[in-house]
């Protein structure tokens, strides 16, 4: 068992948890970008899932490209990127938001944002039509619908969506160390580079570590947004599949 | 004596198609590589998630600690999971293998488990009543009315696995994913652009087929519904 | 009414099953890429060898032309490409992933705790005392590609920079960039470069294997000081190497790196020839094939043995 034994070394290493390829900082850029890129995918594709979810346009798109969404190439994303914009860094203003990689942002946002579009629109789309009808029957327009009743209703789902994109991005955020950024895939590209395997493994387990504290932390925050009549199971993968409903009489 | 090498490629061009051209069979050489280690993980995948999902579905207690157990090997990211293995099984195939068989495994057991719980109770007791029971019930009855839910499941699997096989790249198994890799070294976009290409491609043939699939299997009007 | 649902939902199952059992069956029987190879004598003609390569465009080729070279003797040659450095690219030799490898012999004698001159005779009579005994490094060409320190023509004229010995004072001010691997290595940055110059930068960056990250990055300014190979990367016009003037980068010469089981004098007679026609101008060309053209590695070094006759 000495090679865990060398993974414990690694991380009782005080050199490890200081400076620039420290643990703390490599985790806060990890987190940093991660954060700043869901954010603005959640500003791009929130409203125009609501908007179309609404309308029930689009539909056909919004539905296929969900499950092909999941295998949009990220590795290619970042590479074309790099090659398009190099890996200078960002003006100041992007760096204190956390984007310290413009070709790692855009890679991210562009991953992010198919979950999260797809749920929302799904979900508004299948509001249960009763629940439409008895709110217009009480005298509610098309958008006080949509917020009070259609969006509620959606949350379960869309924060699904929210919560595939996450794990998503953190994943793709780990790649962008082989580009020459940093976050956490540093340990992971540099032990590879010279064979250390201790560092590689610890590399590794702090990147799993991160992504199952955000899935956690996500899911802690599902269920205290979503109202507890509507309380529907959604994994990591963000997928809910949903019992038909039961035969009517 | 001719020579061997066509006129150079142009860098800066997304895609450069007189490359394509030149070099189909190094391209379709990736893309099978890429099928198989995708189709594999998912052979794999089935195998250990539908007898998981059997002992889930009929003692229930097992389902949570199941489930946590694959979605935590869900969340772990790609290249993490591939760098865990690195020290135990090198270079190898199996390095790629088995994380991506283990990402396979959330989606399926949850989708085999949701199709037979799906099994109408009144079906169960009209077979129970017939006489079958066990596994003769499970194999006869139950199996094959969630095999629509099942092939879902499959979809999601199969479109999740053709996405993550480039990242096998970097540890020397990745079909497109080398391709990408290669193009990236030499500052070449075409070599990229192409297999990024033909990963969604790829993607969006395996959904239509298994979706077709999908409704073939389901001459009934019911069936169940995997959203996003 | 249920026996016709069974029937019909026992069939979806059965087909669908046969289906992917079959399709999946088929997928898999297929095998990784594998080379050409042209009947020859039958000393060769059934010998497989495995041929790995490191992980950029210089390394590359030199495998591909051993492989090659062997292919067209007959050899049954497969191709394990874009490995690794040499960390990871030797380890799988001496696992026996693969059979052998492109490799450069100041290179391989640093990383086996040796110490290379600038001469090529006697780096190669050391890297023969360091190899343990189950591997072999074949005659060394005359190529050279070693590490190189670059700047920018502007940071160079600013600073006064000729040489890395002038480098020295000015480092502190400047941001350096190079391989992941570079400050473990005795050549880039590590103890040996330490001990003879002591370069200290104000930041240093892993980027990647003198590759387009680092020469963008170069370009536009995020370093001032970039680690390209002196014989395989992009050196554009404006960029300047800071001369070796203290003898840091040794005689870094290809060789191929072959495990003894499998070696054979005849394969060293093939190789031999191809390292005899590898000059630096020629390793240069062919560099520059790769990396500007957009030549595939393969087809480089196809027609470089073509053109000398090896194939």
């Amino acid at each position: 068992m000495s090679f865990l034994g060398d993974v414990f070394d690694w991380f009782a290493n005080g050199d490890h948890w200081t400076g620039n390829e420290g643990i703390p900082h490599l985790v806060l850029q990890h987190l940093g970008i991660s954060a700043i890129s869901l954010v603005v995918a959640v500003l791009v594709a929130l409203p125009i899932g609501l908007v179309l979810g609404h309308a029930r346009k689009g539909g056909f798109v919004a539905v296929n490209v969900s499950n092909v969404g999941r295998a949009l190439p990220s590795l290619a994303i970042l590479l074309l990127a790099v090659l398009t914009f190099g890996i200078k860094d960002p003006p100041e203003v992007f760096r204190s938001v956390g984007i310290g990689s413009i070709p790692t942002f855009i890679a991210l946002v562009a991953l992010a944002i198919p979950p999260i579009l797809t749920n929302t629109y799904v979900g508004i789309a299948d509001v249960d039509p009763d629940l439409r009808d008895a709110a217009s029957g009480m005298g509610m327009n098309g958008r006080q619908q949509l917020w009070r009743v259609e969006l509620p209703v959606a949350l379960p789902l869309i924060m699904a969506g929210i919560r595939t994109s996450a794990i998503a991005v953190i994943a793709t955020a780990t790649l962008a160390a082989y580009v020459g950024w940093g976050g956490l895939g540093r340990y992971i590209i540099d032990g590879l580079a010279v064979q250390d395997n201790a560092k590689v493994f610890a590399g590794a387990l702090l990147v799993a570590l991160l992504a199952i504290a955000v899935e956690l932390a996500l899911g802690a925050l599902q269920r205290v947004l979503v109202s507890p009549g509507l309380r529907v199971d959604a994994g990591p993968a963000g997928e809910i599949t949903t019992p038909p409903r039961p035969a009517r009489a | 004596m001719g020579s061997v090498l066509a006129a150079g490629y142009s860098g800066s061009a997304w895609i450069d198609w007189s490359w394509v051209n030149d070099h189909t069979t190094e391209i379709l050489t990736r893309l099978r590589e890429h099928v198989v280690l995708a189709g594999l993980a998912l052979l794999y995948g089935l195998i250990i998630a539908v007898p998981l999902a059997v002992l889930a579905s009929r003692k229930r207690r097992l389902l949570a600690p199941i489930l946590s157990v694959t979605g935590v090997l869900y969340t772990i990211p790609s290249l993490a999971a591939f760098a865990f293995l690195l020290p135990f099984t090198g270079l190898s195939r199996e390095t790629a293998l088995i994380p991506l068989t283990a990402y396979s495994l959330l989606i399926l057991v949850r989708n085999v488990v949701t199709g037979l719980d799906a099994v109408p109770p009144e079906v169960v007791e009209a077979a129970r009543g017939m006489g079958y029971s066990g596994t003769r019930q499970l194999l006869r009855i139950e199996l094959p009315l969630a095999v629509p839910t099942i092939i879902a499941g499959v979809r999601i699997a199969a479109v999740t696995l053709i996405g993550l096989v480039p990242v096998a790249a970097l540890i020397g198994q990745g079909g497109l994913g080398a391709m990408m890799l290669d193009g990236f070294q030499r500052s070449f976009r075409t070599p990229i652009t192409v297999a990024g290409v033909l990963v969604i491609a790829l993607a969006v043939v395996v959904d239509a087929a298994l979706l077709a699939l999908q409704r073939l299997a389901t001459p009934w009007t019911w069936r169940a519904r995997s959203i996003a | 009414m249920t026996k016709s649902r069974t029937r019909s939902g026992k069939h979806a199952l059965a087909t669908v099953a046969v289906a992917l059992v079959i399709a999946l069956a088929l997928a898999a029987c297929g095998s990784s890429s594998s080379g050409k190879a042209k009947s020859g004598s039958s000393a060769a003609s059934n010998t497989k060898l495995v041929v790995g390569s490191k992980n950029f465009g210089g390394a590359q080729i030199l495998s591909q032309a051993y492989g090659q070279a062997l292919a067209a003797k007959g050899y049954k040659i497969t191709y394990r490409d874009n490995l690794g450095a040499t960390e990871i690219v030797y380890k799988a030799l001496q696992n026996g992933d693969i059979d052998l490898y492109g490799e450069y012999q100041g290179t391989l004698l640093t990383y086996l705790g040796g110490t290379p001159t600038a001469d090529r005779q006697t780096t190669y009579a050391a890297l023969q005392q360091k190899l343990p005994s189950d591997i072999v490094a074949t005659t060394p060409a005359e190529a050279v590609d070693v590490n190189g320190f670059y700047v920018l023509k502007s940071t160079a004229d600013k600073y006064h920079l000729t040489t890395l010995s002038s480098l020295v004072p000015v480092a502190p001010q400047l941001v350096f960039g190079g391989t992941p691997e570079c400050q473990d290595r005795p050549l880039c940055l590590g103890t040996k470069e330490q001990q003879l110059y002591g370069l200290h930068f104000k930041d240093v960056k892993k980027l990647d294997e003198g590759g387009p990250v680092t020469t963008k990055a170069l370009d536009d300014g995020t370093i001032q000081v970039g680690l390209l190979f002196t014989g395989s990367s992009v050196i554009k016009s404006n960029y300047v190497l800071l001369t070796d003037d203290k003898g840091l980068q040794p005689a870094d010469n290809p060789v191929a790196v072959i495990r003894k089981s499998v070696d054979t004098s005849a394969i060293n007679g093939i190789i031999d020839k191809v390292n005899a026609a590898m000059t630096t101008a020629e390793y240069n060309k062919l560099a520059l094939q790769v990396q500007n053209e957009k030549q595939d590695p393969k087809d480089v070094a196809a027609q470089f043995l073509k053109d000398h006759g090896l194939a």
